[in-house]
């Protein structure tokens, strides 16, 4: 009798991916309104797999860490100060990210795409400075919920976290796009 | 707290880097998302596929390892595990299609049709899969035969190539359609 099968894990991840899914494609909807922003001005484009991606990275590595602890038992509660030393690193780390590498996409940007205004900086990083900001609660949220529930971090937890992340990232993208007057 | 930072952040720049070159291919497709509307639609369900399906990969060898019921030698459990990605890589990317055409037709928006939609889905999580799935084995391997800890380095490095790959694999079969 083996271990693992492939039926079973195909049933037991269906449910979860298939909200995954759903979530996905009305952010995905919500890119499809602002299509002519991006079209216009395709660099923006680019900022999608950079949010996300890292908004994602940040939130499962902060995640992972995070139910470790819970159930290495160092970390029990909310406001423990080590958990706030790191949630502010991650942040830190987040902000960093997002300004390096939007820098880099605009001073490279007269190669690669059309010419663009500096300000085009400040989107990546105010929609992923944001996103971080957002995601540390929720991740904590969600982490301290499923360790009470007894809930597989693996399965649940970091689906969840990445799934909220990808939607809020592009809320904050179109947002950003807006605020700054790209 | 020096420690976690310089643990976290080199792979966080890293993955940066490699996020830029799916966000470069992304806007050189400018032309395919113009004349094959829909695409859009699909592209954050198809990225957050990949890290989902080969993520819960790269979690359940890490544990099967740990818990020894998984070793490199023995192909039983292996197959067990690729065979649900697979499933799970035409499974999905086809519910992608038609829910981002149904999505595309009630908001008022043109789509391509489900079945062009479909290719392009199942196309693309398919061969992302089998190939991340290698890579995903691989770096279980090594990460585990040199004692790293997954959580950390595997996850977000995996994520992001998925992310690399997907876009790629888009960019081509877009072309392929258009």
């Amino acid at each position: 009798m083996s271990y693992y099968n492939a039926m079973k894990i195909v049933k037991e991840s269906l449910p979860v991916q298939i909200i995954a899914i759903l979530v996905c494609i009305i952010g995905g909807s919500f890119l499809n309104l602002h299509i002519e922003n991006f079209l216009a001005l395709p660099i923006l484009l680019s900022f999608i797999p950079l949010i996300n991606g890292i908004g994602g990275n940040i939130s499962s590595v902060f995640g992972a860490r995070l139910t470790s602890a819970l159930h290495i038992g160092s970390i029990s509660r909310a406001n423990d100060k080590e958990l706030k030393e790191n949630a502010v690193l991650f942040l830190v780390m987040g902000f960093l990210v997002f300004s390096i590498t939007a820098l880099f996409i605009y001073l490279t940007s007269s190669y690669t795409y059309e010419t663009v205004s500096w300000k085009i900086v400040l989107v990546p990083m105010f929609a992923g400075t944001a996103l971080v900001l957002f995601l540390i609660p929720v991740t904590l949220v969600v982490a301290f919920l499923s360790f009470k529930a007894g809930i597989d971090p693996d399965n649940v937890v970091m689906p969840a976290i990445t799934t909220i992340g990808d939607f809020a990232g592009i809320l904050l993208l179109l947002l950003g796009i807006k605020v700054i007057g790209i | 707290m020096k420690k976690v930072f310089f643990q976290s952040f080199p792979i966080l720049i890293l993955c940066g880097f490699l996020e830029m070159l799916a966000g470069f291919t992304l806007c050189n497709m400018e032309n395919f998302l113009r004349s094959l509307p829909g695409l859009i639609i699909m592209v954050p369900a198809m990225m957050n596929l990949r890290g989902a399906i080969n993520g819960a990969l790269v979690s359940r060898l890490g544990s099967g390892v740990h818990m020894g019921v998984i070793n490199f030698n023995e192909r039983g459990e292996m197959r067990e595990n690729l065979k649900a990605v697979l499933l799970l890589s035409v499974i999905l990317p086809a519910l992608i299609a038609a829910f981002a055409h149904i999505f595309c037709i009630a908001i008022g928006f043109e789509s391509i049709g489900i079945p062009k939609l479909i290719f392009i889905s199942v196309a693309v999580g398919l061969l992302s899969g089998a190939v991340l799935s290698l890579l995903s084995i691989l770096i279980t391997y090594l990460a585990f035969k040199r004692g790293i800890d997954p959580d950390n380095v595997t996850s977000p490095l995996l994520a992001t190539f998925g992310d690399v790959l997907t876009i790629s694999f888009l960019f081509l079969f877009a072309m392929v359609i258009a």
